[in-house]
C-alpha cells in the first residue's frame, strides 16, 4: 500500500462553509453552493478549474451532489456522491486527495452537504438484533463508555462536562457554528440528564450546513497562480473499518490504529500537534480519543484538559471550532468541516480562536460501522 | 434456520440461555446470532454451530436512560460480558441498583408487556 509521501504533494488551497444551523427552510442546494462558492473565492479560481468532486451526503438522497454542482455551470466534470456515515465528509476528502495524489487531476473539490431527515441504515436491515438494540440510540451508547472510564479512572461527572465547557467557549468565537454561545459548568449539568451523567449540552447538536475545500497538485498551484503561503499540505491520510477488539469499544481501538496509521505515513507524533479537530459528538469521546491518539496517557485526559493543555492557546488545541459540541455535525459536511477549521488554523488565519504558532493539524472521524478516517495536515516552511 | 433468526433467548427449567453461535473454525462466540459468515476468521455459514450461552456474566457499564422517542423511561441499560465471551447489552430488571463488576444472571420478565430477558445482581454469587 503506498502512503502520500511516495506520491504528488496534495494541497488545501481553498475553504469554504455555509455555517451550522438548526434545520431550517432553506434548500440543501443554497447550503452546498454557498460553501463551494467561498472555497472558490479563497482559492482564487473559477468553477471551471475543477476537474473532479467528490460530495459527502448521507440524508439528502441519491444525486444530492449532481443535482446542486450543476447551478455553478455544467462543465462535465467527474461528480461522485460519497456516504460513509459520520465520517461520509472525511472520506469525500480523502477521495479528493487520492486522487490529486494519484495524478488523475490537478484540481478537485471536497464538499458534504446534508439535512436532518430519516435515515435509511444498513445495520438496521441487516436482519441481525440484540436484546434492546432500540432502545440505545447514540446517547446511551456514550453513556455507557462515560460510566465506565468513571469507573476506570475515578473521573467525576464535572470533569467529563468540561470537555464540553471548552468547546462551548471555542464555539462562541466560530462564527459558523451552531452553538455560539460560552457555557459554565453548571449550564452544562443541568438537569436532566439525558442519559447516565450525560446532558443534553454534552451532545452534538445535528443540524444542518456544508463545507467545502478544494485541493491541488503543485501544477495546479503553478497553473492557477494560487499564493503558496496560504497552500496547506496534506501529509498523511488514513482510513479503517472495524476489526474485532473484545470489551474494548471498537471506536478507541479503531482510533488508535488509524491515527498511528496516519503518523507512521508521515514521521510525526503526538508531540509535533498544533490543533486537532476530532469527533466530540459526547463529551466522553474527546477523552477517550486523546488517550488513544497518544495526547494524553490513559486515564490522564481529564487532569490534561482541567490544566488547560487543550485549550486554545495550550499545549494542543483539541477542537478549536468548537468540535461537534458547539460548531455541530450535519453529517455529510462536518468532516470537510474539520479540514476547514486546521487550514485555517495553520494559515494563521482564524482571528479570535487562533491557536498561536499553529504548524500541524489533525482531524479525526468516526462514524458507525465502524469506520475512522484520519487526516495530517501541516504548513509548509 | 434462516439468516434472520428471531428466539434471542430460551427458557428451561427455570434457566434462561442465550440463542448464540460458536465458530467451529476459530471458536469465536458471538451474540446476536447471524448465519452470514464469522467476522473473526470469515468462516462460511457452515461453520457458525448454535450455542446456548449462559445468561451470566459480569457488569461492564451501564446507563439510566431517561429520554427515549418511543419507550417510556426511565430504564436502565446494562451490558454484560457474558462469561462465555459475548459482551451483550440488555435491560436492567427493575429493581436492580446497578455497580460495574457486579455479578449478574439474566430471566425472562414482562417489560411493558411484552417478554424481555433482563438481568440482575446473581443471586448465588459464581466463580
Amino acid at each position: 500500500m503506498k502512503t502520500l509521501a511516495e506520491l504528488r504533494p496534495v494541497y488545501v488551497v481553498g475553504i469554504g462553509l455555509h455555517p451550522y444551523q438548526r434545520p431550517s427552510e432553506k434548500n440543501y442546494v443554497l447550503l452546498g453552493l454557498t460553501a463551494v462558492r467561498e472555497a472558490l473565492a479563497d482559492a482564487g479560481i473559477a468553477w471551471p478549474a475543477v476537474q473532479s468532486a467528490y460530495v459527502g451526503n448521507v440524508l439528502v438522497g441519491m444525486a444530492a451532489g449532481t443535482a446542486m454542482l450543476r447551478y455553478l455551470g455544467a462543465t462535465g466534470l467527474s461528480i461522485a456522491q460519497v456516504e460513509n456515515a459520520s465520517a461520509s465528509g472525511s472520506t469525500a476528502f480523502r477521495q479528493a486527495v487520492i486522487e490529486v495524489a494519484g495524478g488523475f487531476s490537478d484540481v478537485a473539490l471536497a464538499m458534504g452537504v446534508d439535512k436532518p431527515g430519516p435515515i435509511a441504515s444498513g445495520p438496521g436491515k441487516a436482519g441481525v438484533r440484540g436484546l434492546v438494540d432500540d432502545r440505545v440510540v447514540p446517547f446511551t451508547h456514550f453513556a455507557l463508555l462515560t460510566q465506565l472510564y468513571m469507573e476506570q479512572h475515578g473521573a467525576t461527572p464535572e470533569q467529563i462536562a468540561k470537555v464540553a465547557v471548552k468547546n462551548h467557549r471555542n464555539g462562541a468565537l466560530n462564527p459558523y457554528a451552531q452553538r455560539q454561545q460560552e457555557r459554565t459548568l453548571e449550564e452544562v449539568m443541568e438537569p436532566p440528564a439525558v442519559s447516565g451523567v450525560l446532558t443534553r449540552l454534552q451532545c452534538t447538536p445535528v443540524g444542518e450546513g456544508a463545507a467545502a475545500v478544494i485541493v491541488m497538485s503543485e501544477e495546479g498551484i503553478a497553473r492557477h497562480g494560487i499564493e503558496k503561503s496560504r497552500a496547506i499540505q496534506v501529509v498523511a491520510s488514513a482510513a479503517r473499518s472495524e476489526e474485532l477488539s473484545g470489551t474494548l469499544n471498537f471506536d478507541v481501538a479503531l482510533t488508535e490504529k488509524t491515527t498511528h496509521d496516519a503518523y507512521r505515513q508521515c514521521g510525526l507524533g503526538p508531540s509535533d500537534f498544533d490543533v486537532v479537530e476530532l469527533h466530540d459528538a459526547f463529551t466522553i469521546e474527546e477523552l477517550l480519543y486523546v488517550e488513544a491518539m497518544g495526547f494524553s496517557l490513559p486515564g490522564e485526559a481529564v487532569r490534561d484538559l482541567e490544566a488547560g493543555a487543550f485549550d486554545i492557546g495550550g499545549r494542543v488545541a483539541i477542537s478549536p471550532s468548537g468540535g461537534l459540541i458547539a460548531m455541530g455535525h450535519p453529517i455529510g459536511p462536518t468532516g470537510v468541516g474539520q479540514v476547514a477549521e486546521v487550514t485555517r488554523q495553520l494559515r494563521q488565519e482564524a482571528g479570535p480562536r487562533q491557536h498561536p504558532g499553529a504548524r500541524v493539524g489533525l482531524t479525526h472521524m468516526v462514524g458507525v460501522g465502524p469506520v475512522c478516517v484520519v487526516h495530517i495536515l501541516q504548513r509548509p516552511g | 434456520m434462516s439468516a434472520e433468526m428471531t428466539g434471542l433467548w430460551s427458557v428451561d427449567s427455570g434457566t434462561a440461555r442465550l440463542n448464540g453461535i460458536r465458530c467451529s473454525s476459530c471458536g469465536l462466540v458471538l451474540f446476536p446470532p447471524q448465519l452470514y459468515g464469522c467476522p473473526a476468521c470469515g468462516a462460511g455459514p457452515g461453520e457458525l454451530i448454535p450455542a446456548a450461552l449462559p445468561a451470566a456474566g459480569r457488569l461492564h457499564s451501564f446507563a439510566v436512560v431517561n429520554l427515549h422517542p418511543s419507550h417510556p423511561t426511565p430504564y436502565t441499560i446494562l451490558e454484560v460480558e457474558l462469561d462465555s465471551g459475548p459482551l451483550v447489552r440488555a435491560l436492567a430488571a427493575s429493581n436492580f441498583d446497578p455497580r460495574i463488576n457486579d455479578r449478574v444472571e439474566g430471566h425472562e420478565a414482562q417489560v411493558d408487556g411484552t417478554p424481555q430477558l433482563v438481568f440482575e445482581r446473581a443471586r448465588v454469587p459464581l466463580a
